[in-house]
């Protein structure tokens, strides 16, 4: 288990240089002939009569208008300006939420940040793992229940974040003009917790639908064994045989996907904060990219490594105490 | 019959259907140019500013916010988006198919190679390394076409090496069955090996992983919008005292993206492209999945 560990450090130290030597690269960006600057992907201008029909062309010569060069000594200094700071902690950031155009500490609103993204991963992940849970559960029930857990399962992992979130948000525009009923908040968490309900619940699928899916097969599999057999010849009721001993042995097998899930889920997690205004690190790194504020995608950018390697750490970890054979419990 | 069929797959294929009729529409019906705007009608005596709502003026899904046919954009939409993704697709398989068959056949140093570049690229959410790549390299790279080379390539890196070793893996295990033993007994060359004796039993892999990762790619390519990351590039319309900024190419990633902040006041401009993106890779991940159970029923 300590060489995992020992692996995933490394990986981590490893990923955070590559994150941060990409996220700076806009630090080695030279201005060089800019009259007028042109934002890159601008393809030109239109001008039209508004009451008349007009077909968009893009202006001949695309790359118009990008007079700004690279330079490796600037990136270079860029490079060397952040690991000072960040080791100092004395970065700062111009563009953050609402906020005047002042320098304002970057490290402690980081902090800030972080905790708000947490709070709200560690809701959805408990959600979703209960929900995900009882809905496993059901593949022990009638054909019908079995069939409601295995096609909610299946819709819940192929269906993408984005949509979902698209879809709670038309909902809840559609009940506030139909009814005056306001469900959540389309953006924002200045709501109160109707700011939070559309984000945990967007998030809290992912988790769900795996769980589900991860617990309905092993609970398949562990039925068929010849212990349950012998329990349910020995009059164990059927509750008993279920809790005790095909669950006990079946989630072992069902954390065997739990990092996977993490993966998407932290994953996701930038997504919907992003498409909720969720004031978390996925809104951070969306304002670090369109700011252009290389040291803040930088920074975002390794805290969501560090987060990223002890999460799944963890569930490796959680993996290998939840299974017998690991420890020590096994044939000798 | 019955055994061939599942639920994830008669679902998958349904919405698979509805993609290929998105694809041809355009050559059956008479659709508005998805290019062609106008940001005033006339209502009565009354003047009505763009966007238009979805059933005004003839628009049947609405109109964008310098009043282009959403309906229009979003059939014409799928040449692209799909077109894009399959180009993915295909290059990942370029990349990963003869990088994964090596590795599993020599194993060794191309084995620990394919090993490590899948364990460095899944150490970090394909969605965080993919969109802080490209936004720090949104900078450098000058003009359309150089920016979709990059957006390509990054989409075909940060997948490639997960599929190589998943195929890797597969002829490693296919390596070990008698039939291959027996192949390699006789003296067959190892590139006769490959193609007649391991391809054959990858085909239901490589099936299900197609459709897996075509999921997967149109995913990341909503997720990535959703950043402002897209490929297209943007287009300034002027009138007397109006301006705006609006996405040219009919792509529904930049179309959900670049409209991101209308849902609240105009909500069809993003929905209908996210529509679109979410139900298709919602259809390849539901083939990949019946593809997947089919694979096991057979045995």
């Amino acid at each position: 288990m300590l060489k995992g560990w020992g692996l995933r450090l490394g990986l981590l130290a490893f990923s955070a240089v590559i994150v941060v030597l990409v996220a700076m690269l806009p630090q080695g960006v030279v201005v060089t002939e800019a009259e007028t600057f042109t934002p890159p992907g601008n393809l030109g201008e239109v001008r039209t009569d508004a009451t008349k029909k007009f077909r968009i062309e893009p202006a001949d010569g695309e790359a118009d208008g990008f007079t700004y060069s690279w330079s490796l000594a600037k990136y270079g200094k860029g490079l060397k300006r952040y690991g000072v700071e960040l080791v100092r902690g004395t970065l700062t950031v111009q563009q953050w939420y609402g906020t005047a155009q002042e320098a304002l500490p970057l490290l402690p609103l980081l902090k800030d940040t972080w905790w708000l993204s947490f709070q709200l991963f560690a809701a959805a992940l408990l959600l979703g793992v209960v929900l995900g849970l009882l809905l496993g559960g059901l593949v022990l029930g009638s054909r019908g229940a079995r069939a409601f857990s295995v096609g909610l399962s299946v819709l819940g992992v192929s269906v993408p974040d984005f949509l979902l979130i698209l879809l709670g948000q038309l909902l809840t525009i559609w009940s506030y003009r139909t009814f005056g009923v306001r469900l959540w908040s389309v953006l924002g968490v200045q709501g109160g917790e109707r700011g939070w309900l559309l984000p945990l619940l967007a998030l809290s699928i992912i988790p769900m639908a795996y769980t589900a899916r991860l617990i309905s097969t092993a609970l398949d599999e562990a039925m068929r064994q010849e212990y349950i057999r012998t329990a349910r010849a020995k009059g164990v009721p059927e509750v008993l045989v279920v809790l005790k001993h095909a669950m006990r042995n079946a989630l072992p097998r069902a954390l065997n996907g739990m990092p996977a899930m993490l993966n998407v889920t932290l994953s996701s997690q930038l997504v919907v904060e992003v498409l909720t205004n969720h004031y978390g690190i996925g809104s951070g790194l969306m304002r670090g990219l369109s700011y252009s504020q290389p040291h803040v995608v930088a920074s975002i950018g390794l805290i969501f490594c560090a987060w990223f390697v002890v999460m799944d750490g963890l569930a490796v970890t959680l993996r290998a105490l939840a299974n017998p054979q690991l420890r020590g419990g096994g044939a000798s | 019959m019955k055994r061939w069929l599942n639920f994830p797959l008669v679902l998958g294929l349904l919405l698979a259907a509805v993609l290929l009729v998105l694809l041809v529409l355009p050559e059956v019906v008479d659709l508005p140019d998805p290019h062609m705007g106008v940001y005033v009608q006339m209502n009565g005596p009354r003047l009505r500013l763009a966007p238009f709502a979805p059933g005004e003026f003839g628009y049947v899904l609405g109109s964008d916010l310098i009043g282009r046919d959403v309906l229009s954009r979003v059939v014409y939409g799928a040449r692209y988006s799909l077109g894009l993704a399959a180009v993915v697709i295909l290059l990942r398989f370029a990349v990963a198919l003869p990088a994964g068959l090596r590795a599993g056949w020599s194993g060794g140093r191309a084995g620990r190679l394919v090993q490590t570049l899948a364990v460095g690229f899944g150490s970090i959410p394909a969605l965080a390394l993919v969109a802080m790549t490209l936004g720090g390299l949104r900078w450098l790279i000058p003009g359309q076409a150089g920016w979709l080379a990059v957006y390509v390539g990054m989409l075909v890196l940060s997948g490639a090496p997960r599929m190589a070793e998943q195929v890797r893996r597969r002829v490693e295990e296919i390596l070990l069955m008698p039939h291959v033993e027996a192949a390699l007994a006789l003296g067959a060359p190892s590139r006769r090996i490959l193609r007649r004796h391991v391809l054959p039993l990858m085909r239901a892999d490589l099936l299900v992983m197609l459709s897996s990762e075509m999921a997967w790619v149109l995913l990341l390519m909503g997720q990535l919008a959703v950043f402002g990351i897209y490929v297209g590039g943007t287009v300034v319309v002027r009138g007397e005292g109006w301006s705006k900024v609006v996405e040219y190419l009919p792509e529904w990633g930049q179309m959900l993206g670049a409209n991101r902040s209308s849902i609240l006041g105009a909500p069809w401009i993003p929905f209908y492209p996210g529509l679109a993106l979410g139900l298709s890779a919602a259809a390849f991940h539901l083939l990949a999945e019946g593809f997947r159970l089919r694979g096991m029923r057979q045995g």
